[in-house]
């Protein structure tokens, strides 16, 4: 294993639904292909052994933000709909 | 005050936020964390508004502004104006990578019948809109000019109408050149490259090779380039050579090119089986070939060069209301604005559900000619011809830009019922938004004038990449 450039990354789940933190994690596997990914005392730890440290941090940024906004846009979303349905 | 939704993709050194109705910026980490928790502060809360992000309730303008922003990015199909005829499904070439499984030359079954014709001229009889676009597939159309004829001569009632030919051009009868002179009908050929690529890939032997390209240019020599559009189909395990294959189209004034792998449909299902997804040496080859054309454009600025499917997104980026390209809209209506008829009288939504059908992977006709349409099975289709509600899609920072392909889902798959991101669909347009993203964002003139360019814009003093301060 000596040499592999190994990258781990915790990222705070932010009160996401288990359901969204598997979503969060494909999310973030689409960028990187060899994901490896655990919940630890409400951490989710993301492992992987070919994306570098800040670039997999930014991934898993970006997917935990799509995930907290979409709870939160759901409201809005149907508000818009029901306006254009109408 | 109201934020509107935005959705976020990592770029190399930002990220991306991309609002509902197609607008989108690129801010950093710390941007991030204040949204995250609500922490906004003035200047990002004045940022939002003045790009629209935040509106005043649900009553006001900025509200009525961002719900018409979302009708623009979806795909409201007008009426039937979009023909796609295959008059012969014969063919004169044996290409292995045939993605309709032509046959034979001599095959006596593979034709429209008059009564086929007869309804074919019926349907065009009846469409109710000023203008037709019409293009004859095949086979090899040219085989048929006379079918060609009857169907142009009964549109001359419509005020607009253009027609497209998609021949191979190894074989032009005299009969297709009082149709080849007309104003409103253009050429559509392939042209894999340098010459011993596209014979190794169509023509097989010298003399084919070189009546192609005697008729190629003697079009381009009596009609100039603009009758003639082309596109290379590229085989990832023998690409050719960039330049090589970029002097091909630039040389002869064609400067639109529609790099295309091989398709996973027909023959090349069994002879290149690899074709089913996309590698990264293909991603790589694409990439390569765009910062080429963006260097020879910038080298070069007597003409401008493109990757025509690149356009389509940044188009699909800029703009709202961009979606009449059938094979990247959202939703994508089947069977209603656009219609395929087949040599035997079926109908299919569109020319690759024709090719999954000839394979005998699945039956995806929507009727015949005789009968009309059967819109049970165009229902059924279109059930699920949107990305608006896939929980994949309603995620992703492209979804304004993207589409969705069912036939492509089954063509590949067998299913449609797959998670989006495990689809070849998405990881290809995921990796072109992300390209498409990382050209808009790349601060150096020549990247920043080809997109111009391509995007048709006027001057260079727009910055196209807007960033949060």
């Amino acid at each position: 294993m000596s040499g592999l450039p190994f990258n781990r990354v915790m990222l705070d789940r932010r009160g996401l639904r288990t359901e969204q933190v598997d979503r969060c994690v494909a999310a973030v596997a689409r960028s990187v292909p060899d994901l490896v990914s655990s919940v630890q005392d409400g951490w989710l730890v993301l492992v992987s052994c070919d994306s570098s440290a800040d670039r997999l941090r930014s991934i898993s940024k970006a997917a935990s933000f799509a995930e907290s906004e979409f709870t939160r846009c759901i409201p809005l979303r149907r508000a818009v709909m029901e306006l254009l349905l109408t | 005050m109201m934020r509107l939704p935005l959705r976020s993709r990592a770029m190399d050194d930002a990220f991306l936020l991309v609002g509902d109705s197609g607008r989108f910026f690129a801010a950093d980490e710390a941007f991030i964390d204040r949204l995250l928790d609500d922490g906004l502060d003035v200047d990002d809360i004045a940022f939002l508004r003045r790009q629209s992000h935040m509106c005043e309730g649900t009553s006001g303008l900025g509200w009525l502004s961002h719900a018409h922003g979302l009708t623009q990015r979806w795909t409201r199909a007008g009426p039937l104006d979009y023909l796609i005829l295959v008059p012969t499904l014969r063919c004169n070439l044996t290409c292995s990578y045939c993605q309709v499984s032509r046959a034979a030359l001599d095959s006596q079954a593979h034709d429209w019948t008059d009564q086929t014709l007869a309804h074919v001229l019926a349907l065009l009889d009846r469409l109710e809109t000023p203008s037709v676009k019409i293009e004859f597939q095949g086979g090899e159309p040219l085989l048929r000019p006379d079918l060609i004829a009857a169907v142009i001569a009964r549109c001359e009632r419509f005020a607009e109408r253009s027609f497209v030919i998609c021949t191979n051009l190894s074989h032009l009868p005299d009969a297709a050149w009082p149709l080849l002179e007309r104003d409103d009908v253009w050429i559509s050929t392939s042209l894999d490259g340098d010459l011993a690529t596209h014979q190794a890939n169509r023509t097989a032997n010298a003399d084919a090779t070189n009546a192609f390209v005697r008729n190629l240019d003697t079009l381009i020599d009596r009609f100039g380039a603009g009758k003639i559009s082309a596109l290379p189909t590229i085989d990832p395990a023998r690409p050719p050579d960039i330049d090589a294959l970029i002097d091909a189209y630039a040389g002869r004034g064609l400067t639109s090119i529609f790099l295309r792998q091989v398709n996973y449909h027909g023959f090349a299902r069994k002879r290149h089986a690899d074709s089913r997804t996309q590698g990264e040496a293909w991603r790589l080859y694409y990439e390569a070939f765009v910062r080429r054309l963006i260097e020879r454009n910038w080298a070069a600025r007597d003409r401008v060069l493109e990757e025509s499917y690149l356009t389509l997104l940044l188009k699909r980026i800029f703009r709202g209301g961009h979606n009449r390209h059938v094979d990247l809209r959202n939703p994508n209506p089947m069977g209603m604005d656009y219609l395929v008829v087949d040599h035997d009288g079926q109908l299919y939504p569109t020319d690759e559900a024709r090719m999954l059908s000839r394979s005998g992977v699945i039956d995806l006709a929507i009727g015949t000619i005789a009968d009309g349409i059967d819109t049970a099975r165009r229902d059924a289709l279109n059930a699920h011809a949107t990305n608006q509600y896939d929980p994949d899609c309603q995620r992703c920072a492209y979804q304004p830009y993207c589409g969705r392909d069912v036939v492509d889902d089954l063509a590949r798959y067998g299913t449609i019922d797959l998670p989006r991101h495990e689809t070849e669909f998405c990881r290809k347009h995921l990796h072109l938004f992300d390209f498409a993203f990382g050209l808009i964002y790349a601060n150096d003139a020549p990247t920043q004038y080809s997109l111009r360019r391509w995007l048709g814009l006027a001057g260079d003093g727009i910055e196209l990449g807007l960033r949060h301060p």
